[in-house]
């Protein structure tokens, strides 16, 4: 029942594009059939790649006359689905805008078009001793745009915050094409906060074309200390006792001995000792004082939870092979089965170890093999299964084991995502977590900013909940 | 129905003493007040309104009702007031969950049992419940360091106007599951939901709390020690400049900054910060705490007897927005009451008891076309509804107004909650 995208559509996007901003050619729509999570796949008709606000806009609203469907794309680095096409609709891609429109040192902000690559934004900032703090693993490849679609995590986030506490302003072509500017920042939000609500929707509520940013000033002293464990469970109650215990690091993050295999034997080799059960990255940052006093307390509790070793970083160089090993661990999983399936839990902080052992229990009861790394201060869970998508009996265990790590997760007080979003794949399973009354108030969330249902269809709230409340809305004569 | 049906009918689901007639700032007829004591009697209430199409404004204590203009109509207040404490508290997990119509005093000693401290640090905790202030936006005094409110909401339960129960988002730190509609709801004043139950994001007690006090020679004197504040490796929770008047010692303006943390390193920023401020005066402990307390307070211009102006702007264009509305102050010739947080580019100006309905009015226009000149904002609180003819209280144009007509509609489809009181008469 999908409106077609025919010849005159093409025509007329090509128009508002130029030839480069277009892409129909089946060949080159195979790259663009699936985001991270490679299990989901779906051929577009066409992808539109537009260079402003203004051509994104009147793009969309040509689409939205020809009643086409529109999934909004980054750089196709999410792990829910997020990004999958609709099967004969068009993507709005953002790839070509990325350019940093302002850089507004005094007021430490910087204005920057959607499609910009996270890590280019650090870089910009560095130079005027400030930084971008969300920094997702991904960084090198994900987009402003596609952290704001997902409200995207990363190690820093522990101390400063998932991508929703660094964004000011936004200006949103909505699903009919017509432009919402609100990136005027304010102190507080003028009438409701459309702008909050708006981060971590998941491209259902219309396209950022560009986004208005926090920085924050590079710290004068940081550190980074590698604890050493002989036991995964050692790891977990360090962290659980360093936030009970009130202190502040920027970052803990904990790697098991599969990844550290992983990472030790690619191209990422940080020095992670081989035969460690677990390490966990600890960094501090902050005036001197401040980073010797609690990094002084934190390494008496990891000392206490039985860490064997403690290494620190002692420059910058070292500090960055530390999190070279840390960040390119999902890629480094490549050498232990072809495919990787990225589990995204939250659990609470005092649940860690009770959490990490259950969903690894849940792995090996499939048959699978489970590594973790995850962004334990946060209590973000990935327990990563490891698999061969061409096996599909492997794959159903995949899907079945990490069905089952959400219910256990669920049922100790977690949830089911802590940063990659809800996308496709956690789409059903939104119900464990929410009861029909509240997944109803999101539609009408969604109805409020889209009310033909046609930006990024199908995902996040389960089609039913919202197929029940159509009815409820608009009954049959 | 008659006011006797109408309490009658309320007393049904609350019981007839918990339905009380308090006078509020909208003229007569006096709406009456009814305050459930369960999330089931909160939308027992709202269904009992969808049902008589009757409109309802929802309050914790009533403490922020002067922010909001009048709604176009009331039939009765809802208060939270009963529904208190924790659902959840877990200290060594460094969350709460708690009943919408818990103080924030009540709450800020709960969480300090557990090691904590609350953020939002707002003024009168006494006065005020952690719902209203949620929904109401408030960030409090130490927003500088930990930010404003909406950030640390993690979740809420939330009745709707046809009485349906809902939550959103949950008891984590960290959490992406479903869309934020606790951010939303946060600053929506009432007008689409009532919040029974909010959790909040908690911060560890910190070893050692300082006050510092410097005297500045004058406000542009004090604007440059507060930017050579924000250049040092210090994490203050908040800097604040004060008018005084009449001047004492030669100054019209005071400007203390709060520091707080492990105690360590409060030694190096106390030492960081006495060197820029030369002269500076310190305290600790528990009077550092009485000062910053009485200070929050008074500098909040938000005790209910006087009008307010809360102006925000860039914080690169603070000076001269400064500027301008002292220059107004001086032209209405009203004691100066202005207190700024420079490094949020926040003043807040306290508004004479003696000013009329007009001078208000026409004070804040030219005030909120000052700072919109360079890009800020003014909202006028605790006016007399007669200052708010014609005048919205929180701003003259809001952008996405449309949209955020249509998210109501779609929220609250029967318009229970009253229209006409917050931003763009939502
Ligand atoms: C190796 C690896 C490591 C990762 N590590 C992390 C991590 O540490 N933390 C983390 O949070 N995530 C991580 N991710 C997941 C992913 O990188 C993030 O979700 C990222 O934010 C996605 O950005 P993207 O540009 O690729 O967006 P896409 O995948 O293209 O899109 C993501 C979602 O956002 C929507 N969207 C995209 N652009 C816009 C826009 N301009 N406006 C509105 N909606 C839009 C899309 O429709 C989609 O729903 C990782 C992924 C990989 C492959």
């Amino acid at each position: 029942m999908t409106p077609g995208v025919d010849a005159s559509l093409l025509e007329g996007l090509r128009a508002i594009t130029g030839d480069a901003g277009l892409i129909s050619d089946p060949t080159r729509l195979l790259s663009y059939e699936c985001d991270g999570l490679a299990l989901l796949q779906q051929r577009p008709a066409c992808v539109v790649l537009p260079r402003t606000t203004d051509e994104c806009a009147r793009a969309v609203a040509l689409l939205h006359r020809a009643g086409v469907p529109i999934v909004g794309r980054g750089a196709g680095t999410g792990l829910s689905g997020g990004a999958t096409p609709v099967a004969g609709g068009a993507i709005v891609g953002l790839a070509r805008m990325r350019d940093i429109v302002a850089l507004d040192v005094e007021n430490r902000t910087a204005r920057v078009q959607a499609g910009l690559v996270n890590v280019d934004l650090s870089f910009a900032a560095e130079q005027h001793g400030l930084f971008y703090a969300p920094d997702p693993s991904s960084q090198h490849a994900c987009t402003i745009g596609g952290n704001i679609g997902e409200n995207s995590g990363g190690p820093h986030c522990f101390k400063y915050g998932s991508t929703n506490r660094h964004v000011l302003g936004l200006v949103i072509v909505r699903h009919d094409g017509s432009v919402l500017d609100l990136s005027r920042a304010h102190l507080d939000p003028l009438g409701y906060d459309l702008v909050g609500l708006f981060v971590g929707s998941e491209g259902m509520f219309g396209i950022a074309t560009e986004i208005v940013v926090q920085l924050m000033p590079i710290q004068p002293v940081v550190e980074t200390v590698l604890a050493i464990f002989k036991d995964l469970d050692g790891a977990c109650d360090s962290v659980s006792d360093v936030i009970a215990a009130g202190h502040e690091p920027v970052a803990l993050e904990i790697l098991d001995r599969l990844t550290i295999e992983a990472v030790e034997a690619s191209v990422f080799a940080a020095g992670y000792p081989r035969d460690a059960e677990a390490v966990l990255l600890i960094e501090c940052e902050g005036s001197e004082a401040e980073v010797a006093a609690s990094l002084d307390e934190i390494l008496a509790v990891v000392r206490r939870r039985g860490a064997i070793d403690v290494r620190r970083a002692r420059n910058a160089s070292e500090r960055k092979k530390l999190w070279a090993g840390r960040k390119g661990a999902f890629g480094a999983m490549g050498r232990i089965a072809p495919d990787l399936y990225v589990a995204d839990v939250v659990v609470p902080r005092t649940k860690l170890r009770e959490l990490v052992l259950g969903s690894t229990r849940i792995a090996h009861e499939h048959g699978l093999k489970l590594s973790n790394v995850f962004h334990a201060g946060d209590g973000n869970l990935h327990p990563n299964i490891s698999y061969d998508r061409r096996d599909p009996a492997e794959v159903k265990r995949v899907l079945a084991a990490g069905d089952e790590i959400m219910e256990l997760v669920v049922k100790a007080g977690g949830s089911l995502t802590g940063e990659h979003g809800v996308g496709l794949e956690k789409q059903a399973a939104m119900t464990q977590v929410f009861d029909e009354s509240s997944l109803r108030a999101m539609c009408s969330v969604r109805d409020a900013w889209d009310p033909e249902r046609r930006m990024n269809p199908g995902k996040l709230i389960p089609v039913h909940a919202c197929r029940e409340m159509r009815g409820a809305l608009r009954p049959k004569a | 129905m008659s006011t006797a049906q109408l309490e009658s009918a309320l007393a049904q689901v609350v019981g007839r003493e918990h339905v009380l007639a308090q006078r509020t700032r909208f003229d007569a007829p006096e709406a009456p007040l009814a305050c459930p004591g369960s999330v089931e009697q909160v939308s027992e209430l709202l269904k009992l309104a969808t049902r008589d199409g009757l409109r309802v404004v929802p309050i914790g204590l009533g403490s922020k009702l002067g922010w909001c203009g009048a709604p176009e109509r009331v039939d009765f207040l809802l208060s939270t007031r009963r529904l208190v404490g924790a659902v959840s508290h877990e200290p060594a997990d460094g969350t709460i969950a708690v009943r919408a119509g818990e103080t924030m005093a009540a709450l800020g000693e709960r969480v300090a049992r557990g090691g904590h401290r609350l953020t939002p640090d707002v003024a009168h905790p006494s006065r005020c419940t952690v719902g209203g202030v949620v929904a109401a936006g408030q960030s409090g005094i130490d927003r500088l360091r930990f930010g404003p409110v909406r950030h640390h909401v993690l979740g809420v339960q939330a009745v709707l106007g046809d009485g349906t129960i809902t939550r959103s988002g949950g008891r984590l730190v960290k959490n992406v599951t479903g869309f934020d509609l606790h951010r939303l709801y946060t600053g929506s004043h009432g007008t689409l939901c009532v919040l029974t139950e909010v959790a909040l994001r908690l911060f560890p007690a910190p070893d050692r709390d300082a006050w510092v006090a410097a005297a500045p020679r004058d406000l542009a004197h004090g604007l440059d020690l507060a930017r050579a504040a924000r250049a040092l490796p210090l994490r203050a929770v908040s800097i604040t400049l004060t008018s005084i008047d009449p001047p004492t010692g030669g100054s019209a303006w005071a400007l203390f900054a709060r520091l707080f943390g492990k105690s360590a390193a409060i030694e190096a920023e106390l030492a960081a910060l006495r060197a820029a401020w030369r002269g500076a005066a310190v305290l600790e402990g528990d009077e550092a705490r009485r000062h910053a307390d009485e200070l929050r307070d008074a500098t909040s211009f938000d005790d209910g007897s006087h009008a307010s102006l809360a102006i925000g702007c860039e914080p690169a264009l603070l000076a001269g927005v400064l500027r301008d509305e002292l220059e107004l102050l001086d032209a209405a010739t009203w004691p100066r009451r202005v207190a700024v947080q420079p490094l949020e580019a926040r003043i807040d100006v306290g508004l004479s008891p003696h000013a009329t309905p007009e001078q208000l009015r026409e004070f804040t226009r030219r005030a909120r076309a000052a700072a919109q000149r360079h890009g800020g904002s003014a909202h006028l609180r605790n006016a007399p509804l007669s200052a708010l003819d014609g005048l919205d209280p929180f701003a003259d144009e809001i952008t996405g107004l449309e949209l955020m007509r249509e998210l109501k509609r779609m929220l609250d489809p029967g318009g229970v909650f009253a229209r006409g009181r917050f931003a763009g008469g939502l």
